[in-house]
């Protein structure tokens, strides 16, 4: 087993092929195995925020800030070798509301009858979302391989409307979330089919983006500013690193088994642009495989790298990692406070 | 030592936490006051939230981007914010939305309360010293004059009581005008002020500006520096005020010099005094002529 983990390290992750090529392999085999945050094919029970409580806070809390018929992102479309899913979801926020922080509704736990208002609480108008039940994006949808592809979901633009036709919803979901949404964050990840199953291709960077400021009016809604094309950086290009080690207990290397420890990557500058000059940021949410892991390709920059022990139930935060080069080491033990990693410290899961 | 050392350089801020400090917290329309921005992204969305003209509530967005503080281990972005040109006079709120993600895990921060002031409008006039009967066309710009507004009415009072109604172009915020100087306004001091006080609802007038009319010099009249009869009819000479002295006065064609007229003022001195002189000898060769008186 150690000979294999050495593989992995000495073979597969200069090529940065073993990130996903390895997916769906036995589960002692080590293996990094990504998540995308709210896709189809995770484990939600892996991710750090999880309504699990209808609130009491929901949609109708905030009032309605504009009267626009939408809100945009204008986005031209991805450019890449294999496509992928680009993801949208909205944030409301209102000083007034649950003291000025932010609300997601398609992260929030439903009502029990769907588009409509609970005394015991819940998102009435969850079944607006891409997932009526569980977390989820508000939209996501597939692009194909090539120039400036766009998904169906969103053509020429990521649009978040004030009423909602979906089956979940019965009759029509009068959210006005155009008139009430803060920003809007967008995902991109490329994807790839290895041996017949589509997964995240951690070859390339996931780029993301926080749009507001929506102060364009056109066509009836308002923009915010025009992302263009965004083409994600891949393995070894100008401006890519990754950050990469073993994972090891009492001195010993962890070969456990995959997905004993869960990391959450995300940039804290953004060193990425798109075509129109506006800047990009990845991340990465990813498994541990037995006594290895890897974050996949990013953009060169400083990260909040958070990891969670799932053995152990303890979390370890590090705010400001520099991630600068593809060879980035950083080894972990697990007996160690705050995991060994110089800079890091124990919080809160 | 080691473990004090780590709690004097512990961050300020709790980790996630986004804190925004205006300073100070009001401005006009188009001024600017400083951002104190720390948080742990290093692009973050500086919003203000204001009223417009039309009641309109808008929320204006500039991208910050912040240099890493080590000491406080957050970003941090030291700027200005500029008010926007459409907002009202009145309360506004500030706040910042953290650009990077997950969402949840980078809070955007607490409202600050700003307030909208009324910009100062103040006027100027050039040239300030105009020649009565000039005929001069005068200038006046201005700023700030806030507000959805694209003209002013200006009243500029002349000398001597008369006043002329002046509609000035705005744009930018920026206020010009001009007007030209009737002939009949004699010396003294103008002014140009807002007809209206409300004129630019964003603003507040910093008081009328003044211009000088001067006399014309008499040598350098001119025959057609001669009062016009014809008025502008907005204009409107005061009856209380006696007219200026005309331009020139109409000379004595055979007036001599002044040289000349001393010369001949001595000559019939002179011829007096020897008239006096020739009564009084005769008068004594009479007396003498006569010994039995």
């Amino acid at each position: 087993m150690l000979l294999v983990a050495f593989a992995v390290l000495a073979v597969a992750a200069p090529s940065s092929s073993a990130a996903s090529d390895c997916a769906g392999l036995p589960a002692a085999t080590p293996c990094v195995l990504p998540i995308d945050r709210y896709g189809s094919d995770i484990d939600t029970t892996t991710l750090t925020h999880f309504a699990v409580e209808p609130s009491f806070t929901t949609t109708n809390s905030y009032p309605e800030v504009r009267d626009t018929g939408f809100v945009g992102v204008p986005i031209s479309g991805v450019t890449s070798r294999t496509g992928g899913v680009i993801a949208a979801e909205h944030i409301l926020r209102h000083p007034d509301v649950a003291g000025g922080t932010y609300y997601l509704p398609c992260k929030a736990a439903p009502t029990a009858l769907p588009n409509m208002e609970s005394p015991f609480g819940g998102e009435p108008y969850k079944a607006a979302c891409e997932n009526a039940n569980d977390p989820s994006y508000f939209r996501s949808g597939p692009f194909g391989a090539g120039i400036s592809k766009r998904a169906p979901q969103f053509p020429g633009e990521i649009r978040i409307p004030n009423a909602t036709d979906t089956d979940a919803c019965i009759t029509t979901c009068e959210h006005s979330w155009a008139n009430r949404t803060s920003a809007i964050a967008v995902e991109i990840y490329l994807k790839k089919t290895v041996g017949g199953r589509l997964v995240t291709d951690f070859d390339c960077v996931r780029p993301r983006f926080h749009a507001s400021g929506f102060s364009h009016s056109l066509n009836g809604g308002l923009y915010g500013r025009g992302y263009g094309t965004i083409r994600p950086l891949c393995a070894y290009e100008r401006g890519a690193s990754r950050m990469q080690g073993y994972v090891f207990v009492q001195g010993q290397q962890h070969l456990e088994g995959n997905g004993r420890l869960v990391f959450s990557v995300f940039q804290n500058d953004a060193t990425g642009r798109s075509s129109t000059g506006q800047p990009l940021q990845a991340f990465s949410s990813f498994q541990s495989a037995g006594g290895y892991y890897s974050t996949g390709v990013l953009y060169s920059g400083y990260y909040k790298l958070k990891i969670r022990d799932t053995a152990t139930g303890k979390c370890v935060l590090k705010q400001h990692t520099h991630i600068k080069a593809m060879g980035e080491r950083t080894d972990l033990h697990l007996d160690r406070k705050a995991f060994g990693i110089p800079g890091a410290r124990e919080v809160a899961c | 030592m080691a473990v004090l050392a780590a709690f004097v350089s512990a961050p300020a801020l709790a980790a996630g936490e986004t804190t925004l400090v205006l300073s100070p917290a009001h401005a006009p329309v188009g001024g600017s006051v400083a951002v104190d921005l720390r948080s742990d992204c290093k692009l973050n969305y500086l919003n203000l939230t204001y009223a417009r003209y039309d009641g309109a509530t808008k929320t204006g967005t500039t991208l910050t981007d912040g240099t890493f503080d080590e000491r406080l281990q957050k970003y941090r972005y030291l700027g200005r914010l500029t008010v926007p040109g459409d907002a009202a006079p009145g309360s506004a709120t500030a706040f910042v939305q953290p650009y990077c993600g997950p969402p949840e895990e980078y809070p955007a921060s607490a409202d600050v309360p700003f307030t909208v002031d009324r910009s100062v409008l103040s006027l100027a006039v050039s040239p300030s010293v105009v020649t009565a009967g000039s005929g001069r066309t005068v200038s006046v710009t201005g700023g700030d004059c806030a507000g959805p507004v694209t003209s002013v009415p200006l009243l500029v009072r002349f000398p001597g009581g008369s006043s002329l109604s002046v509609s000035g172009t705005v744009r930018g915020r920026k206020v010009a005008a001009s007007f030209a100087l009737p002939s009949s306004v004699g010396a003294g001091t103008g002014t140009v002020s807002l007809a209206r006080t409300d004129a630019c609802p964003g603003s507040r007038a910093a008081g009328p500006a003044s211009f000088r009319v001067r006399a014309a010099a008499a040598s350098t009249a001119s025959p057609s520096g001669t009062p016009s009869a014809s008025v502008s009819p907005s204009v409107a000479p005061s009856s209380s005020e006696s007219p200026s002295p005309p331009p020139s006065e109409t000379p004595v064609a055979s007036a001599p010099t002044r040289g000349g007229g001393r010369a001949r003022s001595a000559l019939i001195v002179g011829l007096a005094v020897l008239a006096v002189a020739a009564a009084a000898g005769g008068a004594a060769l009479l007396r003498r002529r006569a010994p039995g008186a």
